[in-house]
C-alpha cells in the first residue's frame, strides 16, 4: 500500500511540471511505444543489470510503469479485460485536447480519476516480454525473492499433496450421504450371501442326512422339472398372458417378432409359445421368400396368438410398452389383443436333440 | 527463478515426503491451490509487463488464500459449501485463463 501510495505521487510530481512538452510521447500510438519506450527503459536497464536486478519488482519497473497511467503498477493481478492495443489508442485522446485549452485544471483533475483507475499494464512487445522473461531467469536472491519461493514451494507441496490425496480417493474424500449408502450396500450384499449360505448348508445337511437318497432325488427332480421348462419340452401351465394379433396384411416383419419375444423374456416369461411352435433357447426368427415370418423354419399361421407364462401383470405391461410391440404391430396395420389369464396353457413341445458338438467342460476345468 | 525452483522444491518435497492432509485443512486445501495458482499466474503476467512487485506478490497470494479458505468455510457453515466452492474455482478459472491469455499475448505477441 505505501509503496502505491508514493509510487502514485512521485510520478504525478514529476510529471506535473513537465506536463505540457511531455504527454504527447508517453502515449504515442501502437506502433511507437517499442521505439520510445525501449531506449528509456530497457537501455538503462541493461548496464547496472545486478542492481536493477536485486530489486526487481521496484527499480525496474519505475521507468516503465511511468509513460502509461499506473495507479497500482505492482498489483499482480492487472485486470485481464484490458484491451492493450485499444486503451493505449484511447487514452491520448482525452489528453491531447485538454493541454492547449487550459494549463492548471486538466493538468490536474485527469490525476484524480487516474488514482482511482484500474491499473493499466502498458503492454509490452513479445521481445520486451522475452526479455524480461529472461532476465528472470537469471538467480537474483534479495527478500522479496526468497518469501515468493516460500509461497511457491508451499503452493507446490500442497499441490502435490492435494493430487496424491484426490488419487487415493479412500472412504475419507467420501461424503456423509455416500458413506452411509455404501454401508447400505455393503451390509444388504452381506445379509443376501448370508441368506445364500444358509440355504446352501440346509440342502448340505438334508443331502448328507439319513434320508440323503430321497433329499438328493427331490434335488435332481426338481433341476429336471426346471431343465424341461426351460427346454420346452413339457407342456407347462401358470399364470400369464395371450396375445392375439390379427394381421391380415402379413404386414409383421422379422424384427418386429423378435422384439415381441425380447420383451416377453425381459418381463420374466418362462414359457412361451407363438402359433403351434413353443419359443426355446434355440429358436430363430426368419422369413419365406415371399415375405412370410417363419419361426424355427415354420411360417405363422395368421391370426396369430402368443402365449406366455409368468408374472401376467408385467407381461401385459411388457406389451404394452410404448413403441414396443403392440404399438408397431398397430402402426402397420394389425389388431394387437392383450388379455391376462391366472392360468395359461402352453402344450407346444419340443423334441429333445442331443447335442452333436457342445460337450460339457468337467467341472474342475471350468473357470 | 528462485520461486520457479521454490515450486520445483515443493513438488519433489511433496513426492519425497507424502504428507498427510490433515482433515481439518482437506476441504480448504483444493481451493486454496487454485487461489494460490491465480495469484501466481497473475505474479508471471505482471513480470512480463514490467510491474512485479513481491510484496504485492505475497500479500495477494495470501490473501487469494485465505480469503479462498474463508469462503470455504463459510459455504459450509451455510450449507453451500458445494456451490460456493464451484462459484470460487470457475471464478478463479476464468481469471487463470485470462491472465494465461496475456501472458500469451504478451511473448508471442499473437
Amino acid at each position: 500500500m505505501a509503496g502505491r501510495k508514493k509510487r502514485s505521487k512521485s510520478y504525478g510530481s514529476r510529471r506535473r511540471p513537465a506536463a505540457r512538452p511531455r504527454t504527447t510521447p508517453p502515449a504515442p500510438p501502437v506502433e511507437e511505444p517499442s521505439l520510445a519506450e525501449d531506449p528509456a527503459v530497457d537501455e538503462p536497464a541493461e548496464p547496472s543489470d545486478p542492481g536493477l536486478d536485486a530489486s526487481d519488482g521496484q527499480a525496474a519497473d519505475a521507468p516503465e510503469a511511468e509513460p502509461v497511467e499506473t495507479a497500482e503498477p505492482s498489483d499482480p493481478e492487472p485486470d485481464p479485460s484490458d484491451p492493450p492495443a485499444g486503451e493505449r489508442l484511447a487514452e491520448p485522446d482525452p489528453d491531447r485536447p485538454a493541454d492547449p485549452a487550459s494549463v492548471a485544471k486538466p493538468a490536474r483533475r485527469p490525476l484524480l480519476p487516474r488514482v482511482r483507475r484500474r491499473p493499466v499494464a502498458p503492454a509490452p512487445t513479445p521481445d520486451e516480454a522475452r526479455r524480461r522473461l529472461f532476465r528472470m531467469s537469471r538467480p537474483s536472491i534479495n527478500r522479496g525473492q526468497l518469501l515468493a519461493a516460500g509461497l511457491t514451494l508451499l503452493l507446490g507441496l500442497a499441490l502435490v499433496v492435494q493430487v496424491r490425496s484426490t488419487g487415493e480417493t479412500g472412504l475419507s474424500q467420501l461424503r456423509q450421504s455416500e458413506l452411509v449408502a455404501l454401508l447400505d450396500d455393503a451390509s444388504s450384499r452381506v445379509d443376501a450371501l448370508q441368506r445364500e449360505v444358509n440355504a446352501l448348508e440346509r440342502d448340505k445337511e438334508r443331502l448328507q442326512g439319513e434320508q440323503g437318497g430321497a433329499a438328493a432325488l427331490e434335488a435332481a427332480q426338481q433341476r429336471l422339472d426346471s431343465y424341461e421348462i426351460l427346454a420346452g419340452s413339457v407342456p407347462v401351465e401358470g399364470p400369464g398372458i395371450s396375445v392375439f394379433v390379427n394381421d391380415p396384411e402379413r404386414a409383421i416383419t422379422q424384427t418386429m417378432l423378435l422384439d415381441g419375444i425380447q420383451e416377453l423374456r425381459d418381463a420374466g416369461a418362462e414359457a412361451i409359445q407363438i402359433g403351434g411352435t413353443r419359443v426355446v433357447a434355440s429358436s430363430y426368427v426368419g422369413s419365406t421368400s415371399d415375405g412370410r415370418v417363419t419361426l424355427d423354419g415354420q411360417a405363422i399361421a395368421q391370426p396369430m396368438r402368443i402365449l406366455a407364462i409368468g408374472d401376467s401383470h408385467t407381461l401385459s405391461g411388457a406389451m404394452a410398452i410404448p413403441g414396443g410391440f403392440s404399438d408397431s404391430l398397430r402402426g402397420v396395420g394389425a389388431d394387437v389383443e392383450v388379455t391376462e389369464h391366472d392360468s395359461v396353457q402352453i402344450d407346444a413341445v419340443r423334441e429333445l436333440t442331443d447335442p452333436r458338438y457342445a460337450r460339457p467342460v468337467p467341472a474342475s476345468q471350468a473357470p | 527463478m528462485i520461486p520457479l525452483l521454490g515450486l520445483v522444491a515443493g513438488v519433489v518435497l511433496g513426492l519425497v515426503l507424502s504428507p498427510e492432509v490433515p482433515a481439518w485443512l482437506s476441504p480448504y486445501l483444493p481451493i486454496a491451490v487454485i487461489a494460490a495458482l491465480d495469484a501466481v499466474f497473475g505474479a508471471l503476467r505482471a513480470a512480463l509487463e514490467g510491474i512485479f512487485n513481491d510484496r504485492v506478490f505475497v500479500i495477494s497470494f495470501l490473501s487469494n488464500v485465505v480469503v479462498a479458505a474463508l469462503i470455504v468455510f463459510l459455504g459450509n457453515q451455510l450449507g453451500v459449501g458445494a456451490q460456493l466452492s464451484t462459484g470460487v474455482v470457475v471464478v478463479l478459472g476464468l481469471r487463470i485463463f485470462s491472465n494465461v491469455a496475456a501472458i500469451r499475448r504478451h511473448l508471442l505477441g499473437a
